[in-house]
């Protein structure tokens, strides 16, 4: 992934879109590492530990966070699972839970792979809505194949082919380009 | 018909193992867990209880110890001794164990586990719990271990006067008392080479 540079610009949401395998997760989560993993990273694979889902919603989170990510929840339609076993979670509630803890972080920088990935369609509006709410004025990055998750949160966007950048800058730009639409 | 006294011996050992497995979990699981989540100068410790784990024989070690801190033999046929030693033989299994198994959890679950940005100690209790059945496990084989190695040696054999005796005094009686410790040295290093040699034939088939 060397001699990329993908440009992240404080207080605006950039969404790195791309055909699956071009290296968006690979590029998303070296950014992770560079800030030394001080920032709200969602992995594409996210995992929940043994217990309750409500005790997973309020791992690593102050009193204050872990009433933000309460209303995450809610909105994502986890109310009722909380005192549900972790391990009886679907692959889209662990998701959804895993979203609404990480959106609910205090971090500078919040950076996402793939959010919309085990999302069951029925909960994809809502998953959108709730990361377009949640990133509004803050520092974000998303890797993401999904064109209406892109067009929706996006203000800039980045488009990745063959792991470099093709395309970046504000999405009005990009989307005239010769790089949209992808794949 | 079985003496009275096998019962009792067996309900000692029994008794004696189930409090020093039970010690040494308390103690083991978090010494391996707070090895294995560690970010620096933990790999050669998290090496060395993982291959003592494997490698060298409780009633080694801990003959050892008892040498090195000058204790007398017969110190090794008191009742408190003999739980002193099941600990030290069962902390290392439990350590050795939970560490290995933290270490081994999916490259996926330790991400999320630095996504949380949890400190280490709640590392170390998120770590563990995962790894619960493992820390079972572990505990299971060290009581195994305690009961194999040093209940039945220390508590049975060398209870039966004149006919059984204890490693220790053999080794001692064979080789003379000044080369106690270099004779539990050379057993150690004996056990490690021979698990490095197992190890390596492993690995290269």
């Amino acid at each position: 992934m060397s001699g990329i540079r993908l440009e992240v610009v404080d207080g605006v949401t950039t969404v790195v879109v791309g055909p699956p395998d071009s290296g968006k997760t690979d590029l998303i989560r070296s950014r992770w590492i560079e800030t030394e993993r001080n920032a709200a990273y969602q992995p594409q694979r996210p995992h929940l530990f043994r217990g309750l889902m409500g005790t997973n919603l309020g791992l690593g989170l102050s009193a204050e966070q872990c009433g933000l990510a309460g209303q995450y929840a809610r909105r994502l339609g986890l109310e009722s699972l909380l005192a549900e076993p972790s391990l009886a979670a679907t692959d889209d509630e662990r998701s959804r839970l895993t979203l609404a803890r990480t959106l609910a972080r205090p971090e500078a920088l919040v950076i996402l792979d793939e959010p919309l990935g085990s999302i069951a369609p029925q909960w994809r509006t809502s998953v959108i809505e709730v990361i377009r709410d949640a990133l509004a004025g803050r520092t974000a990055l998303i890797a993401t194949v999904d064109a209406d998750l892109a067009a929706t949160v996006a203000d800039r966007l980045a488009i990745l082919t063959d792991g470099s950048v093709a395309a970046q800058g504000p999405v009005a730009d990009v989307v005239e380009s010769e790089w949209w639409p992808i794949g | 018909m079985i003496d009275s006294a096998a019962f009792e011996i067996a309900a000692q050992v029994l008794l004696s193992g189930v409090v020093a497995t039970v010690v040494a979990v308390l103690l083991g699981v978090p010494i391996g867990g707070w090895f294995a989540v560690g970010r620096s100068g933990r790999s050669i410790v998290r090496s060395v209880i993982a291959l003592t784990r494997n490698a060298v024989p409780i009633a080694v070690v801990t003959g050892l110890v008892f040498q090195v801190l000058g204790v007398g033999i017969t110190l090794t046929s008191s009742r408190v001794a003999v739980v002193v030693v099941q600990v030290l033989g069962g902390l290392i299994i439990t350590a050795g164990s939970t560490a290995q198994a933290i270490r081994l959890l999916p490259p996926n679950v330790t991400e999320q586990l630095d996504a949380l940005r949890l400190d280490r100690a709640q590392r170390v209790r998120l770590s563990i719990v995962e790894v619960w059945p493992d820390v079972m496990g572990g505990a299971v084989k060290a009581f195994a271990s305690v009961v194999a190695f040093v209940g039945a040696i220390l508590a049975g054999g060398g209870r039966l006067a004149g006919e059984t005796r204890i490693t220790s005094p053999v080794i001692r009686d064979g080789i003379g008392q000044s080369s106690e410790i270099g004779a539990g040295l050379l057993l150690i290093g004996l056990s490690v080479l021979v698990v490095t040699v197992l190890f390596s034939v492993r690995r290269t088939r």
